[in-house]
């Protein structure tokens, strides 16, 4: 299995999440890869994607602070409902 | 991973270059007890082992060592031709060694690994270390090398399956996620108190919240480290279980031998304490010093007997003498009309010399000259009276006039009752001699019995590694205490999941409430972010556990086809991967209406194998990525038939499988085998077939003239 096609499968796995699904308003169908994600309207998607893609192999603790600060500034900028 | 080509060269029994051509599929090599099957698969774990440590005198070919000359040189070789992902590559493990001058041992050098990708620019060489692990990741070499049916159970030990799961399902870095979304989670909210309680108009009531807040966190870290506790003890204990069940035989039979052991000690101890060998202090209070003696007075006695004997024989030859003569002479003094004779005295000696001097006799008157009838009849007269005298003195004498005998007899008599007194001491002491020895016989033969007892207990433990005598013998206590432990283990489990569930809701509501003091402040985009990345949180967590169960679920589906390929027409239950309380996964069979099922050791290992398959076909799904499975003897406790038909059917799995076997062979003579061709006629296989045997003649107590051969079958 690719990377990519790993990456789908979790952003799947995640999107399918009823609890999320319901409180984010997200049709699950309308990202069929990580690409779509990251080209979402809906913010907490791309976030989703944001994470899928920053975690890799190579990702430690030290990485962690600098992904969080991108998707709370992500958040910060585009959660808007 | 495809094979393609397997070399070995002076490897334990391979003595020079020796090659195996592998294809897709199954390759069968076929080969009796000691013709080189387990060196087969030692080499291709000392290829794919990467501890350097390993003995390598100890893997040179004794034979490539003797045809050495003293200085000359040779090499151990084990090398992989392999397709990966469509190119080409070799792996190559070796050592050159060389023969001291005194021929007495050999120097090697140290290991060198390498590695060789064909490209278009032709052959380039590599690390064989990186380019085995990127071809043939460790964590698949684990699953993919297996000797003997007991190997197949690492798939049922605690760790390993979670390991598959988190190795070969969809989702890789699982943890990463759960640990990055645990702390963006944490500085969320920490965020979002922050931002609340520097709102003067909310400060006193957000202190208070964010206080609660963080109690309840603290309490529910308290909790989630205390589960983990719980379920790593559960594990240990269902580890220690494990161990106890799997060792229950070996258990039984340590309990046995240990029963059997004590009964000898005890007999021992009770021979011990019945010898009595305190012959030195009896010597002179039990008169055992004159135990000497005995034949002494035997012979004295004997001697005497005889002396008597003899004694009263001559008396009764005597006597016997005595009484003819007396008869015979009164019959001489018989006349013959019967008139009483005078007696003997009659005349007397006087008158009878008298009549001799004066030549006449003095009864009748008759003259008597010398010479003459009558001189004659007077002398004669006169002789007979002598005689007569010296016959009285005769009679007179005794034939035994001392009583030597009598005396010797009387001391003999009272020797002899001694004798019998003593010679009763003395057959104590004959008797106390054979008893101790014959406890000594004893003895020996027990002490035989305990080293015997001694022995297959050591043999025992070493089929149980790891298990020492003590937890073998108390197996079945531990079992009672482990099991008890665990299951108190799993109420605390039960307990504090539940407790964390009350605390996680307690906290949903303060974070609502804290929420609430937010509306309408610029706090609000912060609890809206929080909210959001705690809802991820959640999402993340509930897909990754989604994701492992979907992985145990596909798992179990694909097991349960294999197992249904391995045993066509025969029972097998249904396959079930599951999670116990602990975390730990499991495999088991169970029959239709959901019990366990015991299974033989057969169904057992078609159980295990039907898991490592399906293993390695996930991991083609999942990894994209194929890898050999190499197993030694895998069906030993299979009978004929089923063993021919999982060939068969292993061989249609399409799967490169190499499996070292002594099957397909038959007996001909004492350690003399050939193949059964007509068994092998039922094989219908799309994969090669080899045979390996020992090189003829060879010295059986000399390894320098062993020699694996292989020959190519099909």
């Amino acid at each position: 299995m690719t990377k990519a096609n790993r990456q789908t499968r979790l952003l799947q796995l995640v999107l399918s999440d009823e609890s999320l699904i319901k409180k984010y308003n997200i049709n699950p169908t309308d990202y069929t890869n990580i690409d779509t994600a990251m080209n979402a309207d809906n913010a907490v998607v791309e976030c989703i994607a944001m994470i899928i893609e920053g975690i890799n192999d190579q990702f430690d603790e030290t990485d962690q602070k600098q992904l969080y600060h991108r998707i709370q500034q992500y958040l910060n900028n585009n959660l808007l409902i | 991973m495809k094979i393609n080509r397997i070399e070995i060269k002076n490897f334990r029994s391979y003595f020079g270059p020796n090659c195996f051509i592998i294809n897709s599929g199954l390759t069968l090599i076929i080969g009796a007890n000691g013709e080189g099957k387990t060196n087969l698969y030692d080499a291709m774990e000392w290829l794919f082992e990467n501890r350097i440590g390993t003995d390598s005198k100890r893997i040179v070919s004794r034979k490539a060592i003797a045809v050495l000359n003293p200085g000359e040189t040779d090499e151990v070789m084990v090398a992989l031709d392999f397709e990966h992902n469509e190119a080409k590559y070799r792996i190559e493990k070796s050592f050159s060694f060389t023969k001291s001058d005194d021929d007495s041992d050999i120097r090697i050098s140290p290991i060198s690994f390498v590695g060789y990708e064909e490209e278009d620019s032709g052959r380039c060489m590599t690390d064989g270390v990186r380019l085995l692990d990127r071809c043939f990741n460790a964590s698949i070499r684990h699953f993919s090398l297996l000797a003997g049916e007991e190997s197949l159970k690492i798939l049922n030990q605690t760790d390993t399956l979670k390991y598959l799961v988190k190795t070969f399902s969809s989702v890789r870095n699982s943890e990463k996620y759960i640990s990055f979304m645990s702390f963006a989670s944490q500085c969320a909210q920490r965020a979002e108190q922050n931002a609340i309680s520097k709102n003067s108009r909310n400060k006193k009531q957000a202190d208070i919240k964010t206080r609660e807040i963080n109690d309840l966190e603290s309490r529910l870290r308290e909790l989630q480290s205390q589960l983990r506790n719980k379920q790593n003890e559960a594990r240990n204990y269902a580890t220690q279980i494990e161990a106890i069940v799997n060792s229950s035989e070996a258990s039984e039979e340590m309990r046995s031998l240990e029963s059997r052991l004590e009964n000898l000690r005890a007999e021992r101890n009770r021979l011990i304490g019945q010898i009595r060998e305190n012959y030195t202090a009896a010597l002179l209070d039990d008169m055992y010093v004159l135990s000497g003696i005995m034949p002494v007075l035997r012979e004295f006695s004997d001697k005497v007997s005889k002396a008597e004997r003899t004694r009263r024989k001559e008396e009764r030859e005597f006597l016997k003498n005595l009484g003819e003569r007396k008869a015979l002479k009164k019959i001489k003094l018989d006349l013959e009309n019967g008139a009483t004779p005078l007696p003997v005295y009659a005349p007397d000696e006087k008158f009878l010399r008298e009549m001799l001097h004066d030549h006449i006799c003095k009864v009748c008157g008759t003259p008597a000259p010398v010479g003459s009838d009558a001189y004659r009849y007077i002398e004669a007269k006169l002789n007979a009276y002598l005689e007569s005298l010296k016959e009285d003195e005769k009679e007179e004498e005794l034939c035994f006039p001392y009583n030597f005998i009598e005396q010797l007899s009387k001391r003999e008599t009272i020797i002899n009752n001694e004798r019998a007194s003593l010679a009763k001491t003395f057959q104590h002491l004959t008797d106390l001699i054979e008893f101790n020895e014959a406890r000594k016989k004893q003895l020996r033969t027990l002490d035989d019995n305990i080293s015997q007892v001694e022995e297959s207990q050591r043999k025992l433990q070493a089929r149980v590694p790891g298990v020492s005598k003590e937890v073998l013998l108390n197996n079945f206590t531990n079992l009672t205490n482990w099991n008890v432990y665990k299951s108190e283990c799993e109420k605390k489990i039960v307990e504090i999941e539940q407790a964390i569930l009350n605390v996680e809701k307690s906290l949903a509501i303060k974070r609502e409430e804290l929420a609430e003091l937010a509306e309408n402040t610029p706090a609000q985009i912060y609890t809206k972010i929080s909210e959001a990345i705690t809802a991820i949180k959640d999402a993340f967590r509930r897909a990754l556990k989604k994701n492992e169960t979907d992985f145990i679920m596909e798992l179990e589906r694909v097991s349960n086809e294999y197992l249904a390929k391995l045993n066509v027409d025969d029972f097998k239950g249904t396959l079930r991967i599951y999670t116990d309380i602990s975390g730990a996964m499991r495999i088991s069979l169970v029959d239709i209406d959901g019990s366990p099922i015991d299974p033989n050791k057969a169904l057992e290992t078609t159980m295990y194998m039907s898991v490592l398959f399906a293993v390695s076909e996930l991991t083609e799904i999942k990894k994209d990525d194929e890898y050999p499975l190499f197993f030694d003897a895998p069906t030993s406790s299979f009978a004929v038939g089923k063993e021919k038909d999982f060939f068969n059917i292993i061989d249609n799995l399409d799967k490169q499988i190499i499996i070292v076997t002594k099957s397909f062979l038959k007996e001909v003579g004492p350690n003399e085998y050939i193949l059964d061709q007509e068994m092998l006629n039922t094989l219908n296989l799309r994969g090669s077939i080899y045979r390996i045997e020992k090189k003829k003649p060879f010295d059986d107590k000399n390894q320098a003239t062993i020699q694996t051969l292989i020959s190519r079958i099909r």
